[in-house]
């Protein structure tokens, strides 16, 4: 037997099928207006679990980001510290050769003290080197500088300022001021107050090119150490700015909507919401009531 | 012998059966858009003809014309009892899901505000401490993004409180709704047994019963079976919520705030037996119980305690792997051994972590020994989100766990949704008016009558033939 149709029937089928084109239709609004296909969870859990992880990595990313800046501030003033000191080093070596030369008198040779002894200053003004108030050369110290008056060293024995750069991956900023400079009486500064007492007393210099190549020796290394941990921050950054775009598609993949297939298919709602309207106006207008006489 | 008068009776009765069948068919066309009407016809029967008692007819008698047995209602009792069922199941589905949504909306993720984001600039803002140990204003950030966080933990839970109470206090008044519609089942009842007992048509009362047992079906699932004697019986977990004229009463008990909820459940009891829960196998009110269920430890409890529950584990995660790296550090001023967080005792942790950390002088970034301007322990305190069993990793699992849920409750109410259209469908086939058969029965009906009319003025002529032209030959 066929099913008895009834008006009532007709009327809640057709009052269903308007309620759920016009939810459809709603919903195809709101992704097109919003662009997003990630309403809520439920929409897609493994892509909302998928896209809380994908936005923590961004986090970290943009993190990474303000670690590698903060961290190339600290090498480039630690390498512009160490050229400078390297400049000076040598300046040094040729007023100490100059003094060997044997021909020179006593008032060159206090000259060539005068200008050691401004050299040695312009030497501890790069030591004590500071980026936004740190001492580069000085590690984790919160001393205004990294040597004292007396050319103690302030930094912590061991320690060293790093910047998180990557997951699990850090690199060292900093530059440990006692293995280029040494320290109290046997640091660079000190010897070199030996060599301009010992030229204005009027005494031989010439032990002092000695430690002068070793302390050149020391900056060189250390200028090494500095290249090598800039060359990774380069790389870092690189690789953060590839990883920057990739999340951003990632996301994008996990969160957005195709905003072409997105109109479409709003336009196909409305389409079908249209229809199932001039359908309702134009079917239930008459019953057998208008056509009995 | 028939009466010579009879074919008067005959007429009659064809007239007052049209008319009758007509008043029905007005009665079906009137009410056909009224909910819960069960169309009715007029149910006639040929009426058999005299038989004398004292000698045999020598001719055969016809019969004398049509009696109206009664008026029948067109419903079936299996599609009444499917449309029921149907309606339980999408009540119960359809809650849930709404519910459940709500829930999600609350949980504001994935988003740029959500708690996630804030953990995640909680984080941040340590990896900043770590390269400016000693800057107070990046200190000042991480005690101001962890405050935040507190914040963020205590309102999402607060949230989720509320949202219980709420369904909680809902739930109690659908419970008053079922002992109306018991009660008011149980005085129906009474009402179609005296109007049946005394002859009379007990049609829209039985409507009005049928309506009040699919709000029944709605509010707590159950069944509800006709009696043989005209009554309605409505079980509810194999107990009798109506029999007869008597109602019994439920009663929705157990803890009225979230917090109470673990030792004390919510559960719907008879008001007779108090204390034993009623197994609610349907309906809002099963819907609004497993919401409100405590939580288990197998995360299978209802969904509202263990959303709070993830807020508290979060919490408690927060604080124990933040202060087991914070207390082996220094602060600048030496100090070591300090917590970071504290979790107070004897409430839910999110509503009891707060932040220990005052001043950013009371925040250890460094390592012992490795000078005052070291961030290591910052660092590492940055690093904690990543870890498996994270706060982070704790609640993006959640949030996969209660996505999947609403989820799966979202496609049981559309399956309980077709379900329901089909058996609606099936008992309006049966049950509802159809008001162009009505009008081809009106016209019908309107014929019969004027035909007996018809019959009427025929026997009207013949008795007019036999008293006034019989045996008149010849005498004028």
């Amino acid at each position: 037997m066929t099913m008895r149709i009834t008006d009532q029937m007709v009327y809640g089928s057709q009052a269903r099928n308007l309620q759920s084109s016009l939810a459809a239709l709603a919903a195809a609004q709101q992704r097109a207006t919003t662009g997003l296909k990630l309403q809520r969870p439920s929409d897609d859990p493994a892509g909302a679990v998928t896209s809380l992880q994908l936005r923590a990595q961004q986090a970290q990313n943009t993190q990474y980001s303000r670690n590698i800046t903060d961290g190339t501030a600290w090498t480039s003033a630690a390498d512009a510290a160490l050229s400078q000191t390297s400049t000076l080093i040598r300046q040094a070596r040729d007023a100490v050769v100059q003094a060997g030369n044997g021909s020179l008198n006593q008032s060159a040779l206090d000259a060539l003290a005068d200008q050691l002894s401004g050299i040695r200053d312009g030497l501890v003004a790069q030591a004590n080197t500071t980026v936004g108030g740190r001492a580069v050369f000085a590690g984790t110290s919160d001393a205004g500088g990294a040597f004292d008056a007396s050319y103690n060293f302030t930094g912590t024995a061991g320690s060293s300022v790093t910047r998180r750069i990557g997951d699990g991956q850090s690199v060292r900023v900093d530059v440990d001021g006692s293995a280029v400079y040494g320290q109290g009486a046997t640091s660079l500064f000190a010897q070199l107050d030996g060599v301009i007492a010992d030229l204005r007393a009027g005494n031989p210099v010439g032990y002092a090119l000695g430690q002068l190549d070793a302390a050149q020796q020391a900056v060189g290394s250390a200028q090494a150490a500095v290249g090598s941990a800039e060359g990774q921050l380069q790389a870092a950054k690189s690789a953060q700015a590839t990883a920057s775009t990739q999340l951003v598609q990632r996301r994008s993949d996990v969160e957005n909507v195709d905003i072409a297939q997105a109109a479409i298919d709003l336009t196909n709602r409305n389409n079908v919401y249209q229809a199932a309207l001039l359908v309702v106006t134009n079917t239930m207008q008459n019953n057998l009531t208008d056509f009995l006489r | 012998m028939t009466s010579t008068f009879s074919g008067l009776e005959t007429a009659y009765s064809g007239l007052t059966a049209a008319r009758d069948a007509m008043n029905v068919t007005g009665q079906n066309i009137t009410n056909a858009g009224t909910p819960g009407y069960t169309r009715q016809r007029s149910v006639q029967t040929a009426a058999v003809p005299a038989t004398s008692t004292h000698f045999a007819s020598p001719t055969a008698q016809p019969g004398q014309g049509v009696t109206v047995t009664g008026i029948q209602r067109l419903s079936d009792e299996l599609a009444n009892a499917r449309l029921r069922t149907a309606q339980g199941q999408q009540a119960y589905t359809g809650l849930r899901a709404d519910a459940l949504q709500t829930l999600e909306d609350g949980l504001n993720e994935p988003s740029d505000t959500g708690l996630s984001a804030q953990l995640q600039q909680f984080w941040a803002s340590w990896q900043d401490l770590a390269n400016n140990p000693g800057q107070p204003s990046a200190g000042a950030v991480v005690i101001s993004d962890a405050k935040t966080v507190v914040s963020q933990l205590a309102a999402g839970y607060t949230q989720v409180a509320n949202q219980w109470a709420g369904l909680r206090s809902q739930l109690s008044g659908l419970a008053d709704q079922v002992n109306q519609a018991a009660d008011g089942i149980a005085a129906l009842n009474a009402k179609i047994q005296q109007a049946t007992a005394a002859g009379a048509s007990a049609n829209e009362l039985i409507d009005q019963r049928d309506q009040l047992a699919s709000t029944v079906a709605q509010l707590v699932g159950g069944t509800a079976t006709p009696q043989p004697d005209g009554s309605m019986a409505v079980f509810v977990a194999g107990n009798v919520l109506v029999t007869g004229q008597t109602a019994n009463h439920v009663k929705l008990s157990g803890a009225t705030g979230l917090q109470g909820a673990a030792g004390d459940p919510v559960r719907l009891e008879w008001q007779a037996h108090p204390g034993q829960a009623i197994d609610v196998d349907g309906g809002q009110i099963a819907a609004g119980l497993s919401l409100l269920a405590p939580a288990a430890a197998d995360g299978s409890g209802g969904a509202l305690a263990q959303t709070a529950e993830a807020y508290n584990q979060v919490a408690t995660a927060l604080a124990a792997q933040v202060n087991a790296v914070h207390e082996g550090a220094t602060t600048a001023d030496g100090r070591t051994g300090l917590d970071f967080f504290a979790v107070a005792s004897g409430g839910p942790a999110a509503l009891e972590l707060s932040v220990v950390a005052a001043t950013p002088a009371d925040i250890a970034a460094a390592a012992p020994g490795a000078g005052s301007l070291d961030g290591t322990v910052a660092d590492a305190i940055s690093q904690l989100g990543l870890a498996p069993g994270s706060p982070d990793a704790l609640w993006s699992g959640f949030i996969g766990v209660i996505g999947n849920t609403s989820q799966a409750a979202q496609q049981q109410d559309a399956l309980a949704q077709s379900t329901l259209t089909s058996a609606t469908s099936a008992q309006q086939s049966i049950s509802s008016v159809d008001t162009d058969q009505e009008n081809l029965d009106l016209v019908t009906e309107q014929s019969a009558y004027q035909a007996a009319a018809r019959v009427l003025t025929s026997v009207d002529q013949l008795l007019d033939t036999l008293i006034n032209h019989t045996g008149v030959v010849g005498l004028s």
